[in-house]
């Protein structure tokens, strides 16, 4: 039976995730949808944002609204040119604690780079389409790049005839971390210029976290922002924001695949219902979600729901020289990804009580004991 | 380079090999002619029939047919005796074709690797497959003695290397396992390079930026 596109008044999240990369995909009713960053399903070669919109009959040139890249790391951002490439009515969205003069600078010079990441290979793509499309004379507030900064509404589809109006707001970064993120811009434009030694990839406190309010429910996801001890950045600087979205989100993207740096024990009670749906994304460098970060999670919610296990990828099959080779010279060796996982909660958003269907595909699970 | 001795003579397959590999001291002449030339400047002739076997390693002796020239500056071997060596003049050699090589590598796999973290003999790197995009990324654990020692000073988190998996067989037909690592080298922009691309990076910038 082919899989069907959700009704104009439900709320769907799709989370993605393989192990190594993430992509988020919000319906916000009426048809439109917002992909939040990116990750290529290997099966296909193809950003899976593109593969699975299109495998719903969704029309990705039209129906998809924003494009977001919460943050520059290669988990999160790999085929999002691709996406954005394909989503000319999509407005392109990144974080505003990077001066963009400087930025387009680095991205320019890393791009001459005969091994440039995948960060600055995106980002150099993404601004050539951007200027195509603003050439072609697109308004450059349909184009983009929108700057993301704390409180900022992104997306407004408030139009009376909607069956749900939806909101976009970005809770992060916070104002302060601008200057961190100027003098590590810096430092990297030296780094790329130089050639002599390779860029650090940046601050997670510089990602963006989002707040969609569609029709009557409330969506926090939470990107990679970390939980610092400073008052003014990461999640206490949200906190603290007299001026964020009100009222409590019921799902949850939980911030940097469940690590101890990005708990935030008062965003639970300050920014979530009571028992709120809570999806991690498994980062299989890292062996995140541990089994410790797993119980600490199920403490506060026993909806959690992770993509993919960390530990079960298999090694893909290769000639047996190259095996016994591979054998004789590596010490140890694990594959850091595996089947795209796949959640998918699906809920009713004209009304706060509805119980939302949960779809686990690919390996994706259940991790609290009484679930 | 006058009074320099023309050696129109075929060159060992070792000579080759020490070719690609930049070992040896003269300088290569007309390199956009297919006959390449090399001078060895002040170099000292050594009968190497009879005293290549036992010399110090052939690293400091290219050979042409049955003799054998050292190149300025580098030390006699210490098994020569003083009578088979004759200090020459300039020397011009022919270099044949590099067609001529009758090595032959067949690669089996390549990955384009990253330094993750390195620790006091071994380093971990993530893989990413070259050879078949579509396999997963693969953490590895090596030894630090796989990197060559002229590679060492580009060794550092974050680097990028390339990892070849192989047969080598040699002139004479003999098959080997190979596997080779080497550290990307990355050439610097000149300063102008860097005042080009950042004029177009500005002028990008404002163009895109919204107020």
């Amino acid at each position: 039976m082919p899989d069907t596109a959700p009704n104009p008044h439900e709320l769907e999240i799709s989370v993605f995730g393989p192990g190594f990369g993430e992509c988020i995909l919000v319906h916000v009713g009426d048809g439109d949808w917002v992909i939040v960053d990116s990750c290529i399903d290997r099966k296909s070669g193809q950003p899976i944002a593109l593969d699975y919109l299109r495998s719903i009959g969704v029309n990705v040139a039209s129906q998809v609204k924003l494009v977001v890249a919460t943050h520059w790391h290669d988990d999160h951002i790999r085929g999002i040119a691709q996406v954005l490439h394909a989503t000319p009515g999509a407005r392109f969205v990144d974080s505003d604690a990077y001066p963009f003069k400087e930025l387009v600078e680095m991205v320019e010079i890393g791009a001459t780079s005969p091994s440039h990441s995948s960060a600055t290979k995106e980002y150099h793509q993404i601004l050539s389409i951007l200027k195509k499309r603003q050439e072609r004379g697109q308004r450059a507030e349909t184009v983009g790049p929108v700057r993301a900064i704390a409180n900022r509404r992104l997306l407004a589809l408030t139009n009376a005839e909607r069956a749900l109006q939806a909101e976009v707001f970005s809770l992060s970064p916070a104002d302060s971390s601008i200057a961190l993120a100027r003098a590590e811009l810096s430092y990297a434009l030296d780094a790329i210029k130089d050639r002599s030694r390779p860029p650090k990839q940046g601050a997670n406190e510089f990602s963006i976290v989002l707040w969609l309010k569609v029709g009557a429910l409330d969506v926090m996801l939470g990107a990679d922002l970390e939980h610092v001890s400073g008052t003014t950045e990461g999640w206490r600087a949200i906190l603290r924001s007299a001026e964020r979205p009100s009222g409590h989100a019921r799902f949850f993207k939980v911030p940097h695949h469940r690590s101890e740096n990005a708990d935030c024990p008062e965003s639970w009670t300050e920014l979530l219902s009571q028992q709120p749906i809570a999806v991690v994304t498994a980062h299989s460098p890292s062996r995140r979600p541990r089994p410790s970060d797993i119980s600490r999670l199920c403490a506060r919610t026993q909806h959690v729901l992770l993509t993919s296990d960390p530990y079960r990828y298999a090694l893909p099959r290769r000639d047996k020289a190259v095996e016994r080779t591979m054998n004789e010279t590596a010490l140890s060796r694990r594959v850091l990804s595996g089947q795209m996982g796949h959640v998918r909660v699906r809920c009713d958003a004209r009304t706060v009580g509805e119980n939302p269907m949960i779809e686990l595909r690919n390996g994706a699970k259940r991790t609290c004991a009484s679930q | 380079m006058l009074g320099a001795t023309i050696e129109p003579l075929s060159m060992k397959a070792h000579i080759l090999m020490r070719r690609s590999e930049g070992h040896h001291e003269g300088r290569v002449l007309f390199p956009g002619l297919k006959e390449q030339f090399l001078i060895l400047q002040e170099s000292c002739q050594v009968n190497v029939a009879r005293h290549l076997i036992g010399l110090d390693g052939v690293s400091s002796v290219i050979t042409v047919g049955e003799v054998g020239y050292i190149p300025q500056n580098q030390p006699l071997p210490a098994s020569l005796p003083d009578q088979s060596v004759t200090k020459n003049p300039d020397v011009l050699l022919r270099l044949p074709s590099l067609k001529e090589s009758k090595w032959k590598v067949t690669v089996l796999q390549q990955w384009v690797g990253r330094v993750e973290r390195i620790e006091r003999l071994t380093f971990y790197a993530v893989l990413n497959d070259a050879t078949n995009p579509q396999n997963p990324p693969e953490e590895v654990e090596l030894e630090i003695a796989e990197i060559s020692p002229s590679d060492r000073s580009l060794f550092i988190p974050g680097a990028t290397f390339y990892w070849s998996i192989g047969y080598q067989d040699t002139p004479g037909g003999q098959r080997q396992r190979v596997s080779v690592l080497r550290i990307a080298r990355h050439p610097r922009l000149s300063d102008t390079d860097v005042d080009r691309i950042l004029k177009q990076a500005d002028s990008l910038a404002a163009f895109l930026e919204i107020a």
